[in-house]
């Protein structure tokens, strides 16, 4: 099977620039040369320490970081090489969930809004009552109640936010989602839920995973595939099961064994 | 246990207000000196204002309502007036949050704000600097004499709380109450700020409160276990048999929910709220 991301070669460096004249001095490589395949309807997961270059790898996929070098292709397509107005449909079609549900939501728009705000750019020709009935649709989904759809962010528990975040994700119906620690900030029994959730809609959307994490032991259980990045570049890559039972690079087994066991 | 220490605090019937919400209903434990208790529990089960509470760190009545009795070798810090109560915290009862970047004020050195420390609480120290080295070098910074002059941005996160911990020690304090310590750091740095925790108070032979909502962390680490739910502790006892054979629905339910390396599940096991009373 074809994959449905392949990334080849992928560099993303900052400029450090510094002086009076803001010369560039030199250069971070956040992201140093990295290839890797998401196989369609898979969970691919993304782990490693802050500054390992794994969000900015995510980031860079849709956009919100520059590609210094190398290519993304999706469905076959370099989304590096298109136009803005090319790229627009993979907008749609590529989404994240971010790590901290409470700065993600603006605090100043009710449910209906921060979800259907997605509807309005991607489905112009929806009127405002089938918004409405479309974001009430989507908060049965994520497991949120009708009554919800009025309220701001502030009336919401931290899972409860991830799940509008989630819900405001799904709306464009995308096929990938970049999900950048989607459950970091949460309680372990939020944590579970949250999961759960995630595992349940990619079955009944056929949605594809990059899940970025820290968290190994969450890792294990989403993923079927794992990549471990460590300084810009890509450590070890491995199905799931293999690299948790015989890890194969000192950097992997250093994060195995940080993992707190009891 | 015959060898248990003395408690060198005894917390009794502690509840804490905010209005109509009761946040801590009626709470007692106590902590032995050199000894780790960890509370656990999850956002909302009263865990940090019980913390809070100790010193009196949560806004003042009427928003808040304290009661209850809080002895500190044998004094009541309830009672004491604002003048007494800070010669104990910070002194001896010091903090450390979860996060410290916010802990940290952005426009001093980390050198400037472990003297406010000094100043405030060790005036037997005749040379600052010197203290200041010492401690940055007992919490694992390496070239303190260099990192005295740096300011918390120039730090990672997993130094910048080692620079709280410093900060709090330098006081040579009897408890250190550690909410969250690791929450915001990556398992690797999480696991040397607990080794490095569990190194200073063997060498230090204070009393730390952890409290946290990973009951990974506490394996290993604290002596006892208390477990919060909704303002109450529901099940109190030694590490390992609370983890091992956890007796309250609550603690069995919250420990079932944490994925566990190796040991993959279909799914992820979540606590019904309605299964425990």
């Amino acid at each position: 099977m074809n994959p449905l991301l392949e990334v080849t070669g992928l560099k993303v460096h900052f400029p450090v620039r510094s002086g009076v004249l803001q010369r560039v001095t030199s250069q971070v490589r956040a992201v140093d040369g990295i290839s890797f395949a998401v196989p369609e309807g898979a969970t691919v997961g993304l782990v490693g320490e802050s500054g390992s270059g794994k969000s900015t790898t995510g980031k860079a996929v849709i956009r919100l970081a520059p590609v210094t070098a190398g290519t993304i292709s999706y469905r076959g397509v370099d989304l590096t090489t298109l136009s803005r107005a090319a790229f627009l449909p993979y907008r749609k079609q590529i989404q994240m969930i971010f790590q901290d549900p409470y700065n993600s939501l603006n605090p100043r728009l009710t449910v209906e809004a921060i979800v259907g705000e997605a509807l309005e750019i991607h489905f112009p020709q929806m009127n405002r009552g089938a918004r409405r009935a479309r974001v009430l649709e989507l908060l049965d989904l994520v497991g949120l109640e009708p009554k919800h759809i009025d309220r701001y962010p502030h009336e919401f528990s931290g899972g409860q936010r991830q799940r509008i975040g989630i819900a405001r994700t799904l709306a464009v119906e995308p096929e990938f989602i970049i999900c950048d620690e989607p459950v970091s900030a949460l309680d372990v029994s939020v944590q579970a839920q949250i999961v759960n959730l995630l595992q349940d809609l990619q079955k009944r959307l056929k949605l594809t995973y990059l899940f970025i994490s820290h968290d190994l032991a969450v890792v294990e259980h989403v993923c079927s595939h794992v990549l471990v990045m460590q300084n810009g570049q890509i450590v070890e890559a491995a199905p799931a099961e293999q690299l948790y039972r015989d890890p194969q690079h000192e950097y992997t087994r250093k994060l195995l064994a940080a993992v707190p066991a009891f | 246990m015959n060898d248990q220490p003395a408690p060198l605090l005894q917390v009794s019937d502690l509840s804490i207000r905010f209005g109509e919400l009761t946040a801590v209903d009626r709470i007692s434990f106590q902590i032995g000196k050199g000894e780790t208790v960890a509370v656990v529990g999850e956002s909302g089960s009263g865990k940090s204002v019980t913390a809070l509470a100790l010193t009196r760190l949560l806004p003042p009545a009427p928003a808040c309502q304290v009661t209850g009795q809080i002895q500190f070798r044998g004094q009541n810090l309830a009672a004491l007036d604002d003048q007494g109560l800070r010669r104990i915290r910070g002194k001896e009862i010091a903090y450390i949050f979860q996060e410290p970047s916010a802990s940290l004020n952005p426009v001093f050195t980390i050198g400037a704000q472990i003297a406010e420390a000094i100043r405030l609480h060790r005036p037997d120290v005749s040379d600052p600097a010197v203290e200041i080295i010492r401690v940055l070098d007992l919490v694992g910074i390496r070239d303190p004499e260099k990192r005295f002059r740096s300011y918390p941005h120039q730090l990672s996160g997993g130094m910048q709380q080692r620079a709280m911990i410093a900060m709090a020690l330098v006081c040579q304090p009897a408890i250190l109450v550690a909410d969250e310590p690791t929450t915001a750091l990556d398992v690797t740095i999480q696991a040397q700020i607990i080794d490095l925790l569990r190194e200073l108070k063997a060498k230090l032979g204070m009393s730390i409160l952890m409290i946290t909502h990973n009951f990974g962390i506490v394996h290993g680490f604290a002596d006892r276990v208390l477990v919060m739910f909704r303002g109450k502790i529901v099940e109190e006892g030694p590490t390992e048999q609370v983890l091992r054979h956890p007796r309250h629905p609550y603690t069995q339910a919250l420990i079932g929910c944490i994925p566990r390396l190796g040991q993959k599940k279909q799914r992820l096991t979540t606590i019904d709220y309605s299964q425990i009373t």
